[in-house]
């Protein structure tokens, strides 16, 4: 296998190589800043442009790109609360507030330096897991899809901390949203009004966009000033101390990377998943779990890590089986297909060095983009002190463009300014956003997988007979006592006191 | 001097000559969008992006001829984008048959009609197979008939309604034993890696995306219904007597617009046929091991109606 | 109205949407497909009366808010009332969707950026010209050109 590693960091070391990866880099990063566009069309749009190219100098561009889309994204998240691609959403929470306290550099510092080495570490896991991918792939049946993505939820829920209750409902309302469209499972159309445009249900990113970024610029609109509170001093550098902070958390950054790669590993589970999972357990591990959400720079380094390990967990199932962990890993497969690497079985046997090439592309590329990124934070920080006014309305046209370019159905758009509205009235009335997103994402999973694993044995009680599942479901039900112990907890001590 | 009257029947004639010239002599001017109604990176996808680049080679005229997804509806929305479209051959769109045919056939409202279609040719055919995992103790198809006499089996596929779907209950419907299909499956890989792992005893799988799996050993395949068979090990429908069985296929084919102008169908015919007997084309497919088998419209058209008429007779099956 | 009063109003209309969506669960679909949303439906209205009951402000009430919230005192919260900023801030979101379907989002762009900066933001002509151009010409370019997206054009000019 060295050898191998060898040859693969060789294949791509010529000048066409590191050309791509480094073009890579660029589009990945301009890619993961504009909310709507992210990994799956950077790598869909340039598919063509691969064309008669040689593998390795594919895999160089596809391995930039990938690396550096998350970083992109939570520049966006923390300057404007809008996550540029879905699995940054998770660093809003935490990232936009310490924009809003003039701390915006040591957020993108931080971001960037927990998704170099979360991407590092992703990808160490992957290539210490290959050997037994295959096995780790065909643990995962549906019973454990259906126990992962209700412990997803719960644990999202738990984390939006002394808002809980209304937490679950929001996840609650995402969860009847999600039932919207066609029915796999039974055939059907169920609450689409006879919408053609809801057919495939209500599509995730416009929602996100609405209530994450539109929301956040009809908050900003009424408050005036600038992102930066007018109250703070201006302390735009930073940048090397958020770094610095990153190293300093080192045990955060392992964890969500741990989170990321995992919960990446399993189809269809998703980074957006994994984000809000790595942030909640770095909430509850914390010793000072409410000072999250309000600037608390381990919520950023948590889910950054995560979702750049995300991207070594997704190519385990991908690389191993060819089977796509997501939809920019669809796209990808279909662009190593055009290009004579089969993923499968025999992948790793026949075009080892190629692999090679991408996993060292895609390391190299978590860390220039990185450097990049943190080049030009200087002058993106300079974005939460611009009159509000200025930027409400350029934002929300990018954000309503991005939300059309996906699909090119403007009922995107439409959705996008509802959900923008309610994001608002959300936010308004002490409802987390979180949890409708994650509902939305994992809704779909949770109700197919759930039929399946009952029709597979013909009995409920599948989910408890298999191990997996049921180490999952103990999780499950920690995660829903977690706020009655904190209940319990808060109330000795203030008996005590 | 030529009488001015014969000059004006000559400028006449010019023009007349000049109006009636179909567009074709121009055609194509500008881009061409060959529509794709699935997501990225699945099968179809592929054969587009492989072959465009070749039609391009092959067309009248330097343009662009530009892979278009428009997923949705389960491939409905792409199918009938370009049926509602102009049929001046700047929108195309590759279709699956019999999957296009399916919703028709069970009573689902669509926009587009296969009979008034135009058909360009075929890109590629592909088989189904009766899968189990290679840990399970059926061996071969009448150990699997001994396993379906005692105990209902059960098959995974994506939704009422899909390819795999009708496959699934055509081959119960077929072989006559007691079946059940577990629905909810992502894809055709999901559904594959649920047969390895067993979480149903087998699967009806297409031939060309779990090829890698029977030579990988993770998978056994029990027969084909492509005849002769294209593996060592796995019996064709035809060997073993399942007539029924035998050219159920799936086919990839390339459509325009109804009521398209007979000279610009021919053009687009002979790009295609010729991008498919380029050797280039031919030697990257087998690079990637997805290869052509190439039809003209016309035979194209005649496969349709034969496929229709096949599947027709399956209609009690398919709606159940 | 008491920040009580509008907690509760909110609680309530959420109850009604999940009442709402389970009757038309029963209603509109056979029991199969209705099976898991109805499921759901239940859970959110048992959620709901839970919230109503902690917005109460009854002692008993208090208490069921405390569980779920982790802590024994409820936070204070800022005035729930709407203001006209508020509704204004929303008619603008809006203002740019009915702009957007009109017109198409270029000209919408051009318009709204230029409309919101000078009447809602009271700021220099000039400014807003200049920023609504060039976001719209930024949009124009990265997009339309070098992207090669169709960018929507307004709900007359589309089929």
């Amino acid at each position: 296998m060295l050898d191998s590693l060898v040859e693969g960091t060789l294949l791509i070391m010529t000048l066409k190589g590191v050309l791509m990866l480094t073009c890579g880099v660029i589009i990945g990063l301009i890619f993961g800043v504009i909310p709507g566009l992210g990994g799956t069309t950077a790598i869909a749009i340039f598919v063509p442009v691969t064309y008669g190219m040689q593998p390795q100098d594919a895999m160089a561009l596809a391995g930039g790109i990938m690396g550096a889309v998350s970083f992109g994204g939570s520049i966006t998240a923390i300057l404007i609360n809008t996550p540029g691609t879905a699995p940054n959403a998770a660093t809003c929470f935490d990232g936009y507030p310490m924009a809003r306290q003039g701390r915006a550099g040591a957020a993108i510092g931080a971001a960037g330096a927990s998704s170099s080495l979360g991407g590092v570490l992703g990808i160490l896991l992957l290539v210490a897991v290959i050997p037994i991918a295959k096995l780790l792939v065909l643990s995962f049946g549906p019973p454990e899809f259906f126990m992962m993505a209700t412990l997803g939820l719960v644990c999202i829920a738990a984390s939006t901390g002394g808002l809980f209750l209304r937490g679950l409902i929001g996840g609650a309302f995402g969860l009847m949203l999600s039932f919207v469209g066609f029915d796999a499972v039974h055939g059907g159309e169920r609450f689409t009004l006879g919408f053609d445009a809801l057919w495939d249900g209500v599509p995730l990113v416009p929602v996100l966009i609405g209530l994450f970024a539109v929301g956040e610029m009809i908050n900003l609109s009424i408050s005036g000033g600038s992102v930066m509170r007018k109250d703070v001093g201006t302390k735009i550098a930073g940048v090397w101390e958020g770094v610095v902070a990153t190293f300093r958390e080192w045990p955060t950054v392992i964890r969500g990377s741990a989170i990321g790669a995992v919960v990446g590993a399993i189809p269809g589970v998703g980074g957006t998943v994994a984000g809000f999972l790595a942030y909640t357990a770095a909430q509850q591990m914390s010793k000072d779990p409410d000072s999250f959400g309000k600037g608390n720079i381990i919520g950023v380094i948590a889910p950054e890590a995560s979702n750049n390990a995300k991207d070594g967990g997704h190519l385990i199932p991908t690389l191993a089986f060819g089977i796509p962990a997501g939809a920019e890993m669809a796209v990808f497969l279909g662009l190593m297909i055009l290009h004579g690497l089969e993923p499968g079985p025999s992948l790793l046997i026949e075009h080892e060095a190629e692999v090679f090439s991408l996993i060292v592309s895609l390391t190299i590329s978590c860390i220039i983009a990185t450097v990049f990124g943190l080049m030009v934070t200087r002058w993106l920080a300079l974005i939460t002190v611009i009159d509000v006014h200025i930027l409400v309305p350029t934002v929300t046209v990018l954000s309503l463009l991005g939300a059309w370019v996906l699909d090119s159905k403007i009922s995107d758009v439409v959705i996008c300014v509802v959900f923008g509205i309610l994001g608002y009235l959300m936010i308004k009335f002490r409802f987390p956003r979180v949890t409708i997103v994650i509902s939305l994402v994992l809704g779909d999973l949770a109700e197919r997988s759930f039929y399946q694993s009952v029709k597979m044995e013909d009995t409920w009680t599948i989910f408890f007979t298999r191990p997996i599942s049921l180490v999952i479901f103990m999780l499950i039900v920690v995660g829903l006592l977690v706020p009655v112990f904190r209940y319990l907890r808060t109330r000795r001590r203030d008996a005590i006191a | 001097m030529i009488p001015t009257r014969l000059m004006g029947c000559a400028a006449a004639l010019v023009a007349v000559i000049g109006f009636a010239t179909p567009a074709a002599a121009v055609y194509p001017e500008r881009d061409i969008n060959f529509v794709i109604p699935f997501s990225p990176g699945g099968g179809f996808d592929v054969y587009v992006r492989l072959i465009s680049q070749f039609v391009e080679k092959h067309l009248p005229n330097k343009v662009n001829v530009v892979p278009k997804n428009v997923p949705g509806a389960g491939g409905r929305k792409g199918l009938n984008q370009v049926y509602r479209a102009k049929p001046d051959g700047y929108n195309i769109v590759i279709v699956n048959v019999p999957g296009a045919m399916i919703d028709p056939l069970v009573g689902k409202k669509v926009d587009y009609d296969l009979e008034k279609i135009t058909w360009i040719g075929r890109l590629s055919t592909d088989a189904y197979l009766l899968t189990v995992s290679s840990k399970s103790p059926i061996k071969t198809f009448d150990d699997f008939k001994k396993f379906a006499a005692t105990n209902p089996v059960k098959f995974p596929s994506t939704g009422s309604g899909s390819t795999a779907h009708a496959m699934t209950k055509v081959f119960i419907g077929v072989l006559g034993f007691k079946g059940e299909i577990i629905s909810g499956y992502k894809g055709t890989k999901e559904m594959t890696i649920g047969v390895i792992r067993g979480d149903t005893p087998a699967g009806i799988l297409p031939s060309e995306s779990t090829r890698k799996f029977i030579e990988s050993g993770d998978i056994r395949g029990l027969l084909t219904t492509e005849d002769p068979s294209d593996y060592p090990n796995v019996p064709s429908a035809k060997s073993l007597k399942l007539d029924d069985l035998d050219g159920l296929l799936i086919h990839r084919l390339v459509a325009a617009p109804p009521k398209l102008p007979p000279a610009i169908a021919k053009t687009l015919e002979k790009a295609f046929m010729d991008a498919m007997a380029d050797p280039a084309l031919i030697a990257a497919a087998k690079k990637v091991n997805r290869p052509f088998s190439p039809l003209n419209a016309a035979q194209a058209e005649a496969s349709v109606k034969k496929q229709l008429a096949l599947y027709l007779r399956f209609k009690d099956e398919l709606a159940k | 109205m008491t920040n009580r009063m509008r907690n509760m109003i909110v609680s309530l209309v959420l109850l009604a949407l999940a009442v709402g969506y389970l009757i038309w669960s029963y209603a509109s679909y056979p029991p199969q497909s209705r099976e898991v949303p109805a499921l759901v439906a239940w859970l959110t209205i048992g959620l709901c009366l839970i919230d109503v009951v902690a917005h109460t402000g009854t002692p008993f009430g208090d208490r069921v808010a405390g569980i779920f919230s982790g802590r024994a005192h409820i936070e204070a919260e800022d005035d729930l009332r709407i203001t006209r900023e508020e509704w204004l801030s929303m008619l603008w979101m809006a203002i740019s969707l009915v702009m957007i379907l009109l017109a198409g989002i270029l000209p919408a762009a051009l318009l709204y950026v230029f409309g919101y900066m000078t009447i809602h933001g009271k700021l220099s002509l000039r400014l807003s010209a200049c920023v609504a151009i060039g976001t719209t010409l930024f949009c124009w370019v990265v997009f339309s050109v070098l992207l090669n997206f169709d960018l929507y054009g307004g709900l007359f000019f589309e089929d």
